[in-house]
């Protein structure tokens, strides 16, 4: 065990559990709402989920990631076939169609084809690498991508869907595109907007256009924005302190324990804590691309820079929805934000990485 | 190439984060002050504005449905500092007992921003006196809200249907369109079918208010969008007349114009009041949903019955069709028939001697339709009952059709498990055994027969908005020119021949072609009666069915509530031509 963990992975796994602690800290918060008794506790529910997160990962990182990018097409389309079970026979909740019924407990395919996703392409870059600047090897792993992409987005979970289209051009553009064919494709992409639209469902349709104006719905998901709003930017420098966030306790935030978690940082430990929660999620990213770096293996770099970009976007885009500043898409803040699976996904992929760390060769 | 590329990644990463800490800077440093204060308890309140909801209207714009204006007397939890101080002072100027406004309030409140009412439905000139006595009391406001009424009452309640808040059930279906828990949606009839475009929009709005509750300012603001109005087909005297006809009676009567697939009229009977469910006291609505007659089953679609004599026009067209009777074959009937040594009575004892097909029907002979039908075998009745639409919706733009049973051997194997008898042909062969039908699908099989060959869709809504919806393609069903000129002429002599079984239809100047039935119910008590039909006899402009449950014999009660009828239609121009 001790080889497996070599170098700089004790610091990554310090920021791991630095994160984790904020994030119980502020779902205990988020649980917390006097004059109400019957809540869940999402802390300690979020603790068992972590164990178990932790115990698959160790799995992941004794098989090595070498195994994992051996059989990742196999992988990949056993996930795809999840993807077409769900929207054939899956659980419908709040109008989407996301999981799949496993008698005891469900299943979120779309969350683990991130990570078969990941691996397949960064598999398919690899062994593609001399090929990259034949515009037909794009269009090969444009459609890989897609097909994910559209199944998702049929379910419909934009959120999750959208996350697909930054790891693909961000690994597509480390393993050495060109270019000129990644403008051709976002020019493309864009003409292909309005097919898009046509598949949205209403309420993904009011989400855009609320974001362009919240005030075309007060009441609704416009509601959400003014009121994360109001909570991130009351908080102040230091915040109004833990359990003391008035906008969260009255009630006023709605998924405040799973999307809009960030509010509740926001508005308790101030513009200092969010600083700190983002200074880590950077020194994450940093130790993440430290090990891109030093590593020799291509399909290691790639699969790295996929785990890198999934991460930043999840970030990036949940808190600037948090103030506004995107629209309202359904990402949950990695590590942070209440939910089995999300946590399962980020975690496995950074044991990936803790893998990649532990296999690459010191000269 | 590699690592120079993950450097201007890595770069863009740590650019995108600067953004954010910088915007973070924004909210949380330099506006803060202004967040904070909108924060603080209270300060923030949104009231909502109902949409309303579209209007129903009969085919000339008279009201059928609509919505109206009520005042309510709301109370915004949050706001309060002590509810049962505040609830004695509403007491007070509304002279309502505390009692009543605290379960109220109990059972409205949802969440603490959200108002609660406590006193609904109030007149405009007490809401404004109460209003301008509202003054101190915090938290307590008149809110204007729509509300549902129907000023015909119970007339066209099953084309018309009702409203109710939205079951759980049917919420976990329906937000995704965006309806929330509040929501009133149909529960019926067109508002239940066309819920969709009558629904409005709600809109809302958010304003800051100082700790005595004044508006200070205006955080945003959704105009309600009102629900689209909707035309029906129906005319609201004719309806109205049709109601009148089944006074103390049940039943369904169904008039609809033949070339077109119009409903000009729906009737089931008994009726129910609408208001009642959103205006109308739990006793009155528990009255409604326990009462023994069903008053909210739709019988003219969604319930049904052996369809009788009046099959005979199905058994006659497959005869004909299948060159088994010709206008010269004719059975002998002594008023029964024998199958083996089992007797099948024709309803006249005495017997009608030798009949054609044509004396037949004006007779409704059984012992010739027993004949024919043995002659046919059930697979050909199965196949013609089929191919005049039994067995299938019409597809109507009403909710909860059901499409009956159209028996066959196969079906009896499969669904009762036993084998097809021939006494069941005989049976079938007079529209009796496990054949059940709706009386809109007679109404197609009559109108088939009317317009010799095809059936237009039914319909009820004409327009939304002024806008015309396209329509599904018409019923067709192919035979051979000439086959419904035998059929027809036996219908014509049904009313006008001084032996046919429909005398009693007679109206002068006025040619009225249709078919009795009488049908034993599967149950006990009186037989149905029924008589479907179309006029004018020559130039069919209008079909009709009329169906009594255990109203009696199809030659007496139908036929008078037809006569009755069709005496209407004639004097309200219902069956000129259109020159």
């Amino acid at each position: 065990m001790n080889k497996i963990f070599k170098g700089r992975d004790p610091i990554l796994l310090l920021i791991v559990g630095a994160i984790f602690v904020i994030a119980l800290f502020s779902l205990y918060s988020a649980s917390h709402c006097p004059g109400s008794s019957a809540v869940k506790n999402f802390s300690m529910q979020q603790i068992v989920w972590f164990g178990l997160a932790a115990i698959i990962s160790i799995m992941f990182i004794a098989l090595g990631y070498e195994k994992w990018l051996d059989y990742s097409y196999v992988i990949f389309g056993l996930n795809l076939f999840l993807l077409v079970l769900v929207l054939l026979v899956g659980n419908t909740h709040l109008g989407a169609k996301r999981w799949l019924s496993l008698g005891l407990f469900s299943l979120q395919p779309s969350e683990f084809c991130k990570i078969s996703f990941i691996l397949v392409f960064a598999r398919f870059l690899s062994d593609n690498s001399g090929r990259l600047d034949s515009f037909k090897t794009i269009l090969l792993s444009l459609l890989l991508c897609m097909v994910p992409f559209l199944l998702i987005l049929k379910q419909p979970d934009l959120g999750t869907a959208l996350v697909f289209l930054p790891i693909f051009f961000v690994m597509i553009f480390v393993a050495g595109a060109k270019i000129k064919h990644l403008i051709i494709l976002v020019l493309t992409g864009s003409a292909a907007l309005p097919f898009m639209w046509s598949m949205l469902k209403v309420y993904q349709r009011k989400r855009l256009l609320v974001f362009l104006n919240p005030n075309i719905d007060p009441l609704g998901a416009g509601y959400t924005i003014i009121q994360s709003k109001i909570a991130v930017g009351s908080g102040g420098l230091f915040g109004k302190g833990w359990l003391s966030g008035t906008q969260n306790q009255l009630n006023f935030l709605p998924e405040r324990h799973t999307d809009f978690i960030f509010s509740v940082i926001g508005e308790e430990w101030g513009f200092a804590g969010s600083v700190i929660l983002l200074g880590l999620f950077l020194l994450l990213v940093k130790q993440l691309l430290y090990i891109a770096n030093t590593t020799n293996d291509q399909s290691g770099k790639l699969l790295i820079t996929g785990i890198i970009t999934l991460i930043w976007f999840q970030v990036f885009v949940n808190i600037a929805m948090t103030i506004g500043l995107m629209p309202v898409v359904g990402l949950p803040l990695p590590l942070v934000s209440y939910g089995g699976s999300n946590l399962m996904t980020i975690m496995v992929l950074i044991s990936l990485a803790i893998s990649v760390n532990a296999k690459r060769k010191i000269f | 190439m590699f690592n120079q590329r993950i450097r201007i990644v890595s770069a863009a990463i740590l650019a995108s984060f600067l953004v954010l800490i910088g915007a973070l800077f924004y909210f949380q440093v330099i506006r803060s002050a202004y967040y904070r204060s909108l924060s603080l308890r209270n300060s923030l309140r949104v009231i909502p504005v109902q949409a309303s909801r579209g209007g129903i209207y009969d085919r000339t714009g008279k009201v059928f449905a609509k919505d109206e204006i009520s005042f309510d007397l709301v109370i915004i939890p949050q706001e309060v500092s002590d509810i049962d101080i505040t609830l004695k002072r509403l007491s007070e100027i509304t002279g309502i007992k505390v009692k009543k406004l605290k379960k109220n309030y109990k059972r409205n409140y949802r969440l603490p921003f959200v108002p609660a009412t406590i006193a609904g439905n109030l007149k405009a000139e007490e809401a404004f006196s109460i209003e301008e006595r509202l003054t101190g009391v915090g938290g307590a406001l008149i809110c204007a809200t729509p509300r549902r009424i129907y000023p015909n009452n119970e007339i066209a309640s099953h084309v018309i249907g009702y409203i109710g808040k939205i079951a759980p059930t049917e919420l976990k279906k329906l937000k995704a369109y965006g309806y929330s828990i509040k929501d009133l949606v149909g529960k019926s009839g067109v508002e239940k079918y066309y819920d969709g475009y009558l629904q409005g929009e709600d809109g809302g709005i958010q304003i800051e208010v100082d700790s005595r509750s004044r508006e200070v300012s205006r955080l945003g603001f959704k105009e309600p969008r009102g629900g689209k109005n909707i035309t029906l087909t129906i005319d609201l005297g004719l309806q109205r007349f049709m109601s009148m006809l089944f006074e103390n009676k049940n039943g369904a009567l169904i008039v609809m114009e033949a070339k077109t697939g119009k409903i000009l009229g729906l009737v089931s009977s008994p009726e129910f009041d609408p208001n009642i469910f959103n205006i109308g006291t739990n006793r009155e609505r528990a009255k409604i949903l326990t009462d023994k007659d069903l008053p909210l089953l739709n019988r003219a679609i969604a319930c049904s019955y052996p369809p009788g004599s009046t099959f005979k026009v199905i058994v006659s067209a497959a005869g004909i069709a299948t060159g088994a009777v010709k206008k010269t074959t004719t059975f002998m009937c002594k008023g029964i028939f024998f199958l083996g040594k089992r007797g099948f009575k024709c309803w006249k004892r005495s017997g009608h001697g030798y009949q054609n097909i044509v004396d037949a029907l004006a007779h409704s002979c059984n012992v010739f339709f027993y004949n024919l039908g043995k002659v046919l075998g059930a697979e050909e009745l199965h196949r013609y009952a089929l191919s005049f639409g039994l067995g299938a919706i019409t597809g109507i733009d009403l909710p909860s059709e059901i499409k009956g049973v159209a028996p066959g051997p196969l079906w009896k194997r499969f669904v009762i498990k036993k084998p097809w008898y021939e006494g069941d042909t005989i049976n079938y062969s007079i529209g009796q055994g496990y054949l059940l039908v709706t009386p809109i699908q007679m109404l197609r099989v009559i109108t088939i027969v009317a317009n010799e060959g095809y059936c237009p869709q039914p319909y009820i809504v004409e327009e939304i908005e002024g806008r015309r919806l396209s329509r599904k393609r018409d019923f067709t069903t192919r035979f051979r020119h000439g086959t419904f000129k035998l059929i027809k002429e036996g219908l014509f002599n049904v009313v006008n021949s001084p032996t046919g079984s429909g005398q009693r239809v007679k109206v002068k100047d006025l040619e009225i072609s249709g078919k009795t039935g009488t049908s034993q119910p599967g149950t006990k008590g009186d037989s149905h009666a029924w008589f479907t039909g179309y006029m004018p006899s020559d130039d069919p402009k209008i079909s009709f069915v009329v169906f009594i449950e255990h109203g009696g014999s199809g030659g007496v009660e139908a036929a008078k509530m037809t006569r009755l009828l069709a005496t209407y239609l004639k004097e309200n121009g219902f069956v000129d031509s259109d020159e």
